[in-house]
């Protein structure tokens, strides 16, 4: 443990903690505290880079997103994830890391997820009337159905609405 | 604009002009043979295939021994579009746009599967074939076609040109 | 006055050359106008785009400031040109003028005028 996850430790020590699958550290943390430990970490614990903002959809779960925020110490050379789960909104960290703009129009984007004191929150990448969010476990993947003919020697017909009939959620 | 697709199966845009009489005194001969003979793309890689289209482009397999000596950027310059790559819903008004822009004797080449038929991307983002938002002349099926591929397309187009059947 | 016969035969021929070319792809092209021909080419967006953005007005100074001493510069060539001949007259005369357009530059950049950032 270095000096400055020992740091981090006592800077956080109630939050939850955890490491990812991937190795990384992580703080699970409510929507409310995201501003605060956010900007603690920045300009406390030196995690000044932010990397990347992402969301897992779990429709039969309480709060359905958890939104994760990935950080890196430049000092350190290490990660930090945060972890947040949250039903509709969260504050947005664009006034602290600019980096997390887009990030977080994405996210409104594909999830439908509201980004409070976002300065700008319009669609990024599906066209500016599109209805519906895409990236949401309960939206249909759409497309056309397809007459495979492994589709016939399986199920006895085409494929039925395309790809994304039949599955779950 | 956007273009919202039904579910099941769309039919293809037919070519939207009605062919023009070929001109007396084998003058009508003599276009095709020059419109056949120097048909310059118009650079529409979107994707992918984009690459194969700029490999067939480069030296090894040449696309302007073919006529097509020039890729325009411009819609105004050019006569053949060649749809390489997949179409997103975005995109798809834009590609409209600049279809509309080009001047007659216009042809279209959609090139590789993404274009022809939406490919993999079965899904909402994509336009299932860019057949659903202008008149395709030729299909090249590949993810991505080899620039032989490419090439082949070209020459049927050609010689449908040449024999007078592609006049509007 | 040299022969320029061949010459006007050279241009006579190029321009029945391009008239003839024009007036047959003119009648043999087709004819297809549409709306979207007649717009400009935007890269396939030609939906009309707000341009009431808001730009930093370091621009504007620069442009003002680089107009007033790019006029400067030019007055300086010709007198260099003849500044033998108008000897210490031509010296002080331009002199004044340098000083003039010199203090507005000390006073621009005392301003912060020429600050980029």
């Amino acid at each position: 443990m270095t000096v400055a996850q020992d740091q981090l430790d006592v800077a956080f020590s109630a939050t939850e903690k955890g490491t990812s699958a991937d190795g990384i550290r992580c703080l699970l943390l409510g929507p409310g505290e995201l501003l605060d430990a956010a900007r603690r970490l920045r300009d406390e614990l030196g995690y000044g880079r932010f990397i990347d903002l992402t969301a897992v959809d779990s429709p039969d779960e309480e709060e359905r997103f958890e939104l994760q925020y990935l950080l890196y110490s430049m000092d350190e050379h290490t990660w930090l994830r945060l972890k947040v789960r949250t039903e509709e909104s969260v504050p947005s960290v664009t006034p602290l890391f600019a980096g997390a703009n887009w990030c977080e129009r994405e996210l409104y984007d594909l999830f439908g997820i509201r980004f409070e004191g976002h300065p700008d929150l319009t669609r990024i990448m599906m066209p500016d009337d599109w209805e519906g969010y895409p990236l949401r476990k309960d939206s249909p993947i759409g497309g056309e159905p397809v007459d495979f003919t492994v589709t016939r020697e399986i199920y006895g017909t085409a494929t039925p609405g395309g790809p994304g009939e039949g599955r779950s959620g | 604009m956007t273009i919202h697709l039904p579910v099941e199966r769309a039919q293809p845009i037919e070519s939207e002009h009605t062919k023009d009489a070929a001109p007396a005194f084998l003058l009508g001969r003599l276009q095709d043979w020059s419109r056949e003979k120097s048909l310059w793309p118009l650079t529409f890689g979107l994707a992918c295939c984009a690459i194969e289209m700029m490999a067939s482009s480069a030296s090894k397999y040449d696309i302007s021994r073919f006529g097509s000596e020039l890729f325009r950027p411009s819609p105004r310059q050019a006569d053949l579009m060649i749809v390489s790559g997949r179409v997103s819903q975005k995109m798809a008004p834009v590609l409209r746009e600049i279809y509309d822009q080009m001047p007659d004797p216009k042809w279209v080449i959609a090139m590789g599967d993404c274009a022809a038929c939406g490919g993999v991307f079965n899904n909402y983002a994509v336009v299932q074939g860019v057949d659903r938002i202008v008149p395709v002349d030729v299909y090249v099926p590949g993810c991505p076609p080899r620039p032989e591929a490419l090439l082949d397309s070209l020459v049927k187009l050609q010689e449908q040109i040449g024999k007078g059947q592609r006049r509007a | 006055m040299a022969d320029y016969s061949s010459l006007l035969v050279y241009l006579a021929l190029t321009a029945a050359i391009v008239t003839v070319l024009v007036a047959i792809s003119g009648r043999l092209a087709p004819h297809h106008p549409s709306a979207a021909k007649a717009r400009p080419y935007e890269c396939g967006v030609s939906e009309p785009q707000t341009t009431e953005t808001r730009w930093p007005v370091r621009f504007a100074l620069v442009a003002m400031l680089f107009l007033v001493f790019d006029v400067e510069a030019l007055f300086f060539y010709p007198w260099a040109v003849l500044a033998r001949e108008l000897r210490w007259n031509g010296i002080v005369a331009m002199g004044g003028f340098f000083a003039v357009l010199g203090v507005g530059y000390l006073y621009a950049r005392a301003r912060g005028a020429l600050k980029w950032r």
